[in-house]
């Protein structure tokens, strides 16, 4: 779970567009100078550098592998002048992703190893039952029960990565904290776990029995119960990330928030299983 | 407000970019009214005039063959490469922008340049060639080193030539004939006189299958050959002390079918089973086995 925080001086090759119908226009690959040995390409998008997707990121970085979500094991945040990204990244970069001192900033996840063509794919062609898979998988349980701590409210199809048969990667994580702006207020939000409503939904219509919602919920509780660890042991990276970029009640905020949703039944509690 | 440019406070040493600008990647259609392309070069740019100029041309054309097969003359494609890579040396000289070049061929065509940095423009050329030109043989790849057994014989042949002297025609031969039911064959061994017959095999194999074929044709062509004419039977194997460029677990298993075939032929058939890593040593050895009895004898 390595965080490299990086400059223009470590942007080494624009490598190409990674095109794939995303909203995100700036996607792209790019090798990185981290100080690492070995290949460094990483997947790339430009972020709004106002706003708190770029904490939600790091956040969730700094968490799902202490957690055991499969998710990519190095990321970067690469900070460099507007004009400097308009002359390197050959895509069009909207106004809107430079702030007032002229600045862009990136958030960049290490391209995962290539294990079979599925690792490119998003769950797209059957969009249900590519979900459903992923849910009744070990994988799958653990990023459902992820998306429940951190208030994960866009886990939709093309946010996470199929790496194998049944196995997921969590990928764009921006939309923590059921969205809401940690930086001024303490966080009060509903969860809404897209993953977990699917499979309600399946069950309601009856393509699903109810063991596979009682299966997936018991998951989340099982794999919620590493989340206390993994919250303690992530929390003064967290701290100093968020201090430093949005101040230390910012970071108040968001520990506070995820000590209390990694607390001992926490997890069995909003499920409704006591 | 968020405060980005704290974040440069804990950025690492910056990267060595001696050199800036862009690269260009080359595409080839060996059959221009196909669709299939292939990057088979790149080409590096730097400096204000453009000065620095560097490049680099696929050279081995071995995977175009695993592509295509017949269907494209593997002549004509080393000869289109070959010319790529006069046109690149020719206007490299000309402090043009790479995407204006002309190759004067549909077949080739120089993509958009791309911006990237390093210590060197061979540095980046070399970068980017080896991720770009995926036809290119890995330099990562450790590459299995093959010893036939013809030349493994040859070679052999040569070293014990010296060994042996005058003595050499004595008991080097090309096969011993045999007839049987009316047919006429040859039994595949090398050495034969003073009762003693033997043959020398190339263990060097990428699988154990190859490996098991090698040795039971050779098991069963000397030991008969040694049955008709009651002679006492050898095998000589080149074989190497570590694996020749196949998987570990590959290699592991050769290791054990070898060592267990040569104890189970020397164990019930008496034979001589040697195996060696050079055809040098595999000499000395075959020597060693007929000296007494070819020189002294």
């Amino acid at each position: 779970m390595t965080l490299h925080i990086l400059t223009e001086d470590h942007y080494l090759d624009f490598l190409q567009p990674v095109e794939d119908n995303q909203q995100n226009k700036t996607v792209h690959a790019a090798r990185l100078h981290t100080g690492q040995p070995g290949e460094q390409v990483f997947v790339c998008k430009l972020l709004l550098p106002n706003a708190f997707e770029l904490g939600n990121e790091a956040i969730a970085h700094y968490l799902a592998r202490r957690a055991s979500v499969p998710s990519p094991p190095e990321a970067a945040i690469v900070h460099m002048p507007a004009r400097i990204a308009s002359q390197r990244i050959p895509l069009s970069i909207s106004q809107d992703y430079e702030n007032a001192e002229g600045d862009v900033v990136m958030w960049c996840t290490k391209k995962l190893p290539y294990r079979s063509i599925r690792a490119t794919f998003r769950a797209a062609a059957d969009r249900t039952s590519a979900t459903m898979r992923i849910l009744k998988s070990e994988s799958g349980r653990r990023m459902a029960a992820f998306d429940h701590l951190t208030g994960h409210a866009d886990r939709h199809d093309g946010n996470y990565l199929w790496a194998g048969r049944d196995e997921c990667v969590a990928i764009d994580n921006e939309a923590l904290f059921g969205y809401s702006d940690w930086r001024a207020a303490p966080l009060a939000f509903a969860t809404q776990n897209q993953l977990l409503e699917e499979m309600r939904r399946q069950v309601v219509g009856g393509s699903e029995r109810a063991d596979s919602l009682r299966d997936l919920q018991s998951g989340m509780v099982f794999y919620g119960e590493s989340h206390s660890a993994a919250v303690q042991s992530a929390q003064s990276e967290i701290s100093k990330l968020i201090t430093l970029l949005y101040g230390a009640h910012a970071a108040t905020n968001v520990l506070t928030c995820l000590h209390t949703r990694s607390a001992a039944d926490w997890m069995k509690s909003e499920l409704g299983l006591i | 407000m968020t405060n980005l440019r704290a974040l440069r406070q804990l950025a690492p040493q910056p990267a060595n970019k001696a050199v800036e600008g862009l690269a260009y990647l080359v595409t080839y259609k060996p059959d221009a009214t196909a669709p299939q392309a292939f990057i088979v070069g790149v080409i590096v740019q730097a400096g204000n005039n453009l000065q620095d100029c560097g490049y680099r041309v696929l050279q081995d054309i071995s995977k175009f063959k695993c592509i295509y097969g017949h269907r494209i003359a593997q002549d004509d494609v080393e000869w289109a490469l070959d010319e790529l890579t006069l046109r690149i040396a020719h206007a490299a000289k000309s402090h043009i922008p790479a995407s204006q070049w002309q190759l004067g061929s549909a077949n080739f065509r120089i993509e958009t340049g791309r911006y990237t940095s390093g210590p060197s423009i061979e540095a980046l050329v070399s970068r980017a060639f080896e991720h770009a030109v995926v036809l290119a043989p890995s330099q990562h790849e450790k590459r299995f080193n093959s010893h036939g057994t013809a030349s493994v014989r040859h070679q052999v042949a040569e070293r014990l030539k010296m060994l042996a002297g005058v003595h050499y025609e004595r008991f080097a031969v090309d096969g011993i004939p045999f007839e049987f039911n009316n047919r006429r064959g040859l039994y595949d061994v090398t050495h034969f006189g003073a009762g003693q017959v033997a043959t020398v095999i190339s263990g060097w194999s990428r699988s154990i299958q190859t490996l098991r074929t090698t040795l039971w044709h050779a098991t069963a062509d000397v030991s008969t050959c040694a049955r008709a004419h009651q002679a006492e039977a050898g095998i000589f194997i080149l074989f190497p002390t570590e694996s020749p460029g196949i998987p570990e677990a590959s290699w592991e298993r050769m290791v054990e079918f070898v060592t267990d075939e040569s104890a189970k032929l020397e164990g019930s058939s008496d034979m001589r089973v040697v195996a060696m890593p050079t055809p040098d040593e595999l000499a000395v050895q075959v020597w060693e086995w007929y000296e007494p009895l070819i020189a002294h004898g």
